[in-house]
């Protein structure tokens, strides 16, 4: 439903306005093939590559809101690389974090629990070297 | 202090034995090393026939004593096998004894020099409430010209060694060792006895059994036994048939018999046993008199439990006999028993023919199946180990009081009653076996302990139980555990140790380490009030038996430090000390708090373990999921700095 809802949006804009969708089209790609590289390799999606890549997209579109309607503006707009770059770059820079967060958590994560079993044993070995802990107690 | 004297003060040279002087005990030579001119013997005491604790303190206890040859000490030296020996020290003897030369004495040299000194000598032993019960021809002494002397009667139980000539009936049916202290009438007796024989000059018995000269006696009655047919002085008759008399209320007191022409004016009316027209037959003898009925019952216990039952012997009191009035007391006294039949196994016939002996005649002894015996002898027939069976089922049953209650005005019953309670309370409180050996060492203070363990010496206190148990320790073998019934039994009666301890003692049985402990608590304690010496291998011995009692211990540290600290207390010697360190309970109560404590922590810490090793995929699943929502949390900051950048 969601789908469907989404590519009735982007036909709407296909006939309304061709030079927006074509913009975003060239600034959020990166995200969506970011979102279908995790699917295609089994993991989870993860918002942040979308996320990074709107954040940069803000500056284009005002870009393209000063230069005017029309394909051509648009494609101007996706053609410097100093408005569509830093998009782009954001895409790479929030996928990254998307890959690299999970591991370092679990390192964190793994740490402490290895820290507690340490200190346990350790709390274990100082009963057992006072106290027989077989004995009848009596 | 001088090596083998006894109490410092006696020495005894135990290869050099007297011949006839301890009234058929061995006698040995003695010396009072503060006074060497003093005479005096040393009678040894043989190992299960305890000596007269009572006596011998009472006669210590007074002063110098006239015509008997009272105890001057106790104690122990090496006896003639070189091992330790008990021995009673007493007055030499002041020439042989009568038995020696047995003549015809003249009857005024009777009475001068036997009757009247050894009459003084009875008085003076019954204001001090003591009996002798070994007036016999070996044990009475005199010298040339002098007055008779009673012999040493203290070194064994009394009347031991009597015969059926000087002991009055009622005390003759019983086993020797069965006898009692008797009273100061059986002195009496055995004193006419003596008389009579002395004055024939031969023992008018000699070539009788025991048995017959004791059915002699029945049957005639004794003066008649022992007087019929001899020729003795009228007033010589006159005088021992009141002293020989039968019931001893009869005979007269010692302090009348110093007067002899008063003792012979006595007079006492006795009506002479009824007899029947016709028999009763048991155990195939007949019978014509109560007396010989009651001693035909104890003998042939069976059938005189039948006859009892069947009525046969109320038929015969009540026709032949023609006493109602006996029959009626017969019938009050064992009527419960006679209906009883179910009790256990033997115990409602025994209280049956108990009491009915007791009614039939007062003055026999107690019967309780097949015995016969005083109450008051118990003590000596625990320690000889003889009839225990039969004397278990005697104090469990208390049988002693119901026997007092059916032979009302003989003997104090409310004393017999309680001592009986108080038996029965020690023997019912656990181990029977243990009980009973508890009772013969608290009944006869100076019987030595029979352990193997003290073996060869003589142990007849605690003081002397701890240096035997260190020379035993010390031997290259090591001992076994102290699990024999002698040792704990005499432990518990020269302790008289309270009910905690004796529940102790025997649940301590068969565990050596409890054993261990508990001995370390109590010989430390007698260690620490007689003050003695340092006992380093008896310590070690029982520090060995309760070590692997700390192995038991929870706490390792406290484990760990008593072991460190058991060589120096036991190199120490003082029992008490390793009492406290192996057998402290109170850290074993705290300790013991503690384990479960300590346990269910272990427990928690394995189990939180065990959870943290088996969360790992969680914790995985967890990062992921934090890492992706951190990562879109930038992405969200992100998106809100560019917005912001760009309304800027």
């Amino acid at each position: 439903m969601k789908k469907q809802l989404l590519w009735l949006a982007a036909g709407l804009l296909l006939g309304v306005a061709p030079s927006v969708l074509l913009l975003l089209a060239g600034l959020l790609l990166p995200a969506l093939l970011a979102r279908a590289v995790d699917r295609a390799a089994g993991r989870p999606p993860g918002a942040a590559p979308m996320l990074f890549a709107i954040a940069g997209s803000v500056a284009p579109a005002i870009a393209f809101l000063h230069t005017g309607p029309g394909l051509g503006p648009a494609e101007a707009v996706l053609g410097d690389i100093a408005l569509s770059g830093p998009c782009w770059l954001g895409t790479g820079l929030g996928w990254s974090l998307d890959q690299l967060l999970p591991g370092l958590v679990g390192l964190l994560l793994e740490g402490q629990a290895r820290a507690r079993v340490v200190a346990l044993l350790r709390l274990r070995g100082r009963h057992l070297k006072s106290w027989d802990i077989e004995a009848p107690g009596k | 202090m001088e090596q083998g004297l006894i109490n410092g003060r006696w020495r005894v040279d135990a290869a050099r034995r007297l011949a006839r002087a301890g009234g058929g005990l061995p006698a040995f030579a003695a010396a009072d090393i503060t006074d060497p001119a003093r005479a005096v013997i040393a009678v040894q005491i043989a190992r299960r026939a305890p000596p007269r604790a009572a006596a011998i303190e009472r006669l210590m206890a007074a002063p110098a004593l006239a015509s008997v040859l009272g105890p001057l000490d106790i104690g122990t030296a090496p006896g003639p096998d070189g091992a330790q020996a008990g021995f009673v020290i007493c007055p030499a003897p002041p020439g042989p004894d009568l038995a020696a030369e047995l003549r015809a004495w003249p009857e005024p040299k009777l009475i001068e020099r036997v009757l009247k000194p050894l009459a003084l000598a009875l008085d003076t032993l019954r204001s001090l409430g003591v009996t002798h019960r070994a007036i016999r021809l070996d044990n009475v002494f005199a010298a040339a010209d002098g007055p008779a002397v009673l012999g040493c009667a203290w070194a064994e139980p009394p009347g031991l060694r009597q015969t059926a000539l000087f002991e009055p009936p009622g005390s003759a049916v019983c086993a020797p060792i069965a006898r009692g202290e008797g009273r100061g009438a059986d002195d009496v007796y055995a004193l006419g006895v003596l008389l009579i024989v002395l004055a024939l000059g031969r023992d008018p018995f000699a070539a009788m059994s025991e048995d017959d000269i004791l059915r002699r006696k029945l049957a005639l009655g004794s003066h008649a036994a022992l007087t019929d047919g001899q020729r003795l002085s009228p007033a010589l008759l006159e005088l021992t048939r009141g002293m020989l008399a039968e019931d001893p209320e009869h005979r007269p007191p010692p302090a009348l018999l110093r007067d002899p022409i008063a003792a012979r004016a006595r007079r006492v009316a006795t009506r002479p046993p009824r007899r029947a027209h016709a028999p009763i037959v048991l155990g195939n003898v007949q019978i014509w008199h109560t007396g010989e009925l009651a001693l035909a019952c104890a003998a042939n216990p069976a059938e005189a439990i039948a006859r009892l039952r069947g009525g046969e012997i109320d038929s015969w009191l009540r026709r032949a006999l023609g006493d109602s009035a006996l029959a009626v007391r017969l019938d009050e006294a064992t009527a419960l028993r006679r209906e009883d039949r179910n009790a256990e196994a033997g115990i409602a016939d025994a209280l049956l023919l108990m009491q009915a002996v007791a009614v039939l005649d007062p003055l026999a002894p107690m019967c309780w199946r097949g015995l016969l015996l005083w109450p008051d002898a118990i003590g000596a027939m625990l320690a000889a180990g003889s009839h225990d069976e039969a004397l278990a089922d005697l104090l469990m049953q208390e049988a002693a009081g119901a026997w007092a209650g059916a032979r009302p005005g003989q003997g104090d019953a409310v004393m017999l009653r309680i001592e009986g309670r108080q038996h029965r309370a020690i023997l019912r409180a656990g181990d029977q076996a243990l009980a009973m050996r508890r009772l013969a060492y608290s009944l006869n203070p100076l019987l030595p302990c029979a352990s193997e363990l003290v073996h060869p010496h003589w142990v007849a206190t605690v003081t002397e139980l701890l240096p035997a148990l260190e020379q035993r320790a010390a031997r290259a073998a090591p001992p076994p555990p102290p699990d024999d019934r002698e040792l704990l039994g005499f432990l518990a009666a020269r302790l008289d140790l309270g009910a905690d301890d004796t529940a102790r003692l025997e649940a301590s049985g068969a565990a050596a380490p409890a054993m261990g402990l508990l001995l370390l608590g109590l010989l430390g304690r007698a260690q620490d009030r007689a003050h003695l010496a340092a006992m380093p291998a008896l310590a070690g011995w029982l520090a060995r038996l309760a070590a692997p009692q700390v192995n038991q211990w929870p706490n390792l540290r406290r484990r760990a430090q008593a072991e460190s600290m058991l060589p120096d207390l036991i190199r120490q010697g003082r029992l008490t000390g390793l009492a406290k360190l192996l057998d402290n309970p109170d850290d074993t109560a705290r300790d013991s708090a503690q384990l479960p404590r300590v346990r269910r922590a272990v427990r928690q810490i394995d189990d939180e373990i065990a959870s943290l090793r088996a969360g790992r995929p969680a914790r995985a699943r967890r990062a992921g999921q934090l890492g992706r929502n951190t990562a879109a949390a930038l992405g969200v900051a992100a998106l809100a700095v560019s917005v912001a950048a760009a309304l800027w």
